[in-house]
């Protein structure tokens, strides 16, 4: 690997939080719990920091200069970051839309700014339906939650795929396929990279005693 | 055959690699389609009272059931899938390009959604249809590919004139960067 994944513990720790809560949201197909302190934290930070570097008036100081491009750089990486967090869970819910309709328990995963989306994006796409399409049919055939076949409108993809999951801390035994009738256990110790069912890890990545790759 | 306007619809978008032209006639025949096969069912249901015992009776119904969710369902595909094409072609405010592609609907659909997205950024207070790249670095050379006029920076006003070259910090220009204006050159 080119870079050390052990845990940064110094000011800096968020933002290596935030960035594994970004790569694992991007490796699954699973509604994750929004980091709400965390992204609040950052977004805290990142305008006290924008307030330090407005106050740095212009200098001929080499040193000075340099230092201000470094903390608005690092001020630019943090909020993509930000950004992209906020952004992939919105493609989430875009995807997930009638899914996550159908099963208002997962709204709570959700931030209330999320779930307002959720709920507009919901409508507009529901009226968009009918102006193109529903209208014209009988009206017994105007829902969108009908089951076709065996296939319900909007569904996550399968919780047993395989993932590659890093271990930030000593996690010990794991059963591999807890619905399998022959047991299988590793052992996952701190630093190791293994490939687990992601209904498996997924409890480890909630606890943050894990993340994906 | 029954289905065959839907398929026809699916397959049309799935060989495009970008946005086709909104298919209105496919759309039309599929609704037409499906109205018909209602009719033939409630008409072959009130026939028989309801009473599907007759299997010949049970396997029409069903089949024409299933090809009505079937239509529908590839409909509400195709509509769907072209929302994700037109939000993912990038600068949705220059909605005027789009005319010949998008159908009304569509264009009052991407118009909301903007507002949305937009209305999802006040309430967070992060701008999150900006900085769709990772940041490399924090000055851009760029080149003007339309007139701009004059835009203000922190180090005063910069005239954007067609065809001239600027070093300038990224996000002051990253909007026009998106829009087409400028183009990146390091």
């Amino acid at each position: 690997m080119e870079e050390s994944y052990e845990t940064k513990e110094d000011i800096n720790d968020d933002v290596w939080r935030l960035r594994k809560w970004l790569v694992n949201e991007k490796c699954c197909n699973d509604i994750l719990p929004y980091q709400e302190e965390l992204v609040t934290g950052l977004a805290d930070l990142c305008q006290f920091q924008q307030s330090l570097v407005e106050q740095m008036t212009e200098s001929d100081d080499f040193a000075l200069v340099l230092v201000k491009n470094l903390k608005e750089l690092e001020l630019e990486r943090i909020r993509y970051l930000l950004k992209e967090y906020l952004r992939t869970r919105l493609r989430k819910i875009e995807s997930w839309l009638f899914y996550l309709w159908r099963d208002k328990e997962k709204w709570s995963l959700l931030s209330s700014s999320e779930t307002e989306y959720t709920k507009q994006l919901h409508q507009l796409i529901t009226s968009h339906f009918e102006r193109s399409f529903l209208s014209g049919l009988p009206e017994k055939l105007r829902t969108i939650d009908e089951r076709d076949g065996d296939n319900p409108p909007g569904n996550l993809d399968d919780m047993d795929e395989f993932v590659f999951l890093y271990a930030a801390k000593e996690i010990g035994n794991v059963t591999t396929d807890p619905s399998s009738q022959v047991t299988s256990t590793i052992h996952i110790r701190k630093g190791e990279v293994v490939c687990l069912r992601y209904s498996v890890a997924k409890q480890y990545l909630l606890d943050e005693s894990a993340f994906l790759l | 055959m029954y289905g065959d306007h839907a398929t026809a619809l699916v397959h049309h978008l799935y060989k495009s690699s970008t946005l086709p032209p909104y298919n209105e006639d496919l759309v039309r025949q599929v609704v037409q389609e499906i109205n018909e096969l209602y009719i033939r069912l409630v008409q072959l249901l009130e026939s028989v009272n309801n009473d599907l015992a007759d299997p010949k009776i049970g396997g029409t119904a069903i089949f024409f059931h299933r090809v009505i969710l079937r239509n529908k369902r590839c409909v509400l595909a195709y509509l769907l899938d072209r929302f994700y094409r037109l939000r993912d072609s990038g600068n949705l405010s220059s909605v005027d390009q789009l005319d010949e592609h998008t159908s009304a609907s569509e264009k009052q659909l991407l118009a909301e959604y903007e507002q949305l997205v937009a209305t999802y950024s006040d309430n967070v207070q992060i701008d999150v249809s900006s900085s769709l790249y990772p940041p490399q670095a924090l000055f851009l050379q760029v080149k003007v590919a339309k007139d701009c006029g004059t835009i203000m920076t922190e180090n005063g006003p910069v005239h954007l004139r067609k065809d001239t070259l600027h070093y300038m910090k990224r996000t002051d220009i990253e909007l026009l960067i998106q829009q087409g204006y400028l183009l990146p050159i390091s």
